[in-house]
């Protein structure tokens, strides 16, 4: 470790440097944009919750929404209409999702849950409008892929970013 | 979107009970004075963050606050009304040996305050030796001594 010479100004000693201190300015307003930046971002809900978050996906009748952007360990809903929803059907969901994700509930209760190699398939008991809510957190960050199976062999992917 | 507007309600609620409850405050803390702001915190972590606790989360809110507070920053030195509002205004407590009784009791200052100020500040034994005594926008009481 070395010793630095204390600097003079005048009659100050002093370490002062007008040099760095145009610089640190330079990154300061840098760094404003930034932040500019991304609370723009968030206010559109880059980052969950927003406008930009809120996605749907759909195949024919069968229409899933979800949220395009969510965090590690908060609740995300996902909404299914099956389609065919009057009286007993059935949606299925990948298992390589859940896998990465605790189930908090699911709207209406399900009768029945069957696992299957690559997906668990729900059977409701439902009216019309007929969509069933399932209420999750993730255990995972990163991208998740989902595929989710409607009555009729309807099938629709989407893919979500879990924030950490 | 929630972390930023949640993060703006509770800056803006802080800063307008903090403003309307008086200057002293944050300048002058006591020992009731700490434990109140420590309940503040905790009550406002609640608000803050919610049910959220994810690393995203709490740096939007982080971001969120500094921001703000650089906002106003910015916005105090260009408008003058606006600093009076954010940071209120300098009073004068004592003039010249006087205190000034009536603004003591609006602040909720004693003179035994002021002597404190003087005396850890300017070595100043006696109310009569001060010039100023100023309740500055900081909360923090300036003390003028008068020249012997």
């Amino acid at each position: 470790m070395t010793v630095t010479e204390p600097q003079r100004v005048g009659d100050l000693e002093i370490a002062d440097d007008p040099a760095y201190e145009r610089r640190a300015l330079a990154v300061r307003r840098v760094f404003a944009g930034v932040w500019a930046l991304i609370m723009l971002a968030a206010l559109l809900g880059i980052f969950g919750t927003g406008p930009l978050s809120d996605a749907r996906s759909a195949d024919g009748p069968l229409r899933a929404e979800y949220e395009r952007f969510t965090r590690f360990g908060t609740t995300t809903e996902l909404s299914i209409a099956p389609g065919r929803a009057d009286g007993r059907t059935n949606v299925a969901i990948s298992r390589s999702y859940l896998h990465d994700m605790v189930i908090d509930d699911i709207l209406p209760q399900p009768d029945g849950a069957t696992v299957l190699p690559d997906r668990v398939v729900y059977t409701f008991d439902v009216q019309p409008p007929g969509d069933v809510k399932f209420f999750s957190t993730f255990r995972e960050i990163g991208l998740q892929k989902a595929t989710v199976w409607g009555p009729d062999g309807r099938r629709v992917s989407y893919t979500q970013i879990v924030y950490p | 979107m929630d972390a930023v507007l949640r993060a703006t309600a509770i800056y803006a609620a802080l800063l307008v009970i903090l403003r309307l409850s008086g200057k002293r405050t944050i300048g002058q803390i006591t020992v009731f004075d700490f434990i109140l702001l420590l309940v503040v915190a905790e009550a406002t972590q609640q608000a803050l963050l919610g049910d959220d606790f994810s690393v995203t989360n709490g740096v939007l809110v982080i971001l969120t606050l500094v921001g703000i507070e650089r906002l106003a920053d910015l916005v105090s030195i260009r408008s003058t009304g606006m600093k009076r509002l954010l940071d209120g205004r300098p009073t004068i407590i004592v003039d010249h040996g006087r205190t000034l009784d009536e603004r003591l009791e609006r602040l909720r200052i004693t003179p035994d305050e002021i002597l404190q100020q003087a005396r850890s500040s300017q070595g100043v034994e006696r109310i009569e030796q001060i010039k100023y005594a100023v309740l500055e926008r900081n909360g923090v009481i300036s003390i003028v001594p008068r020249k012997e």
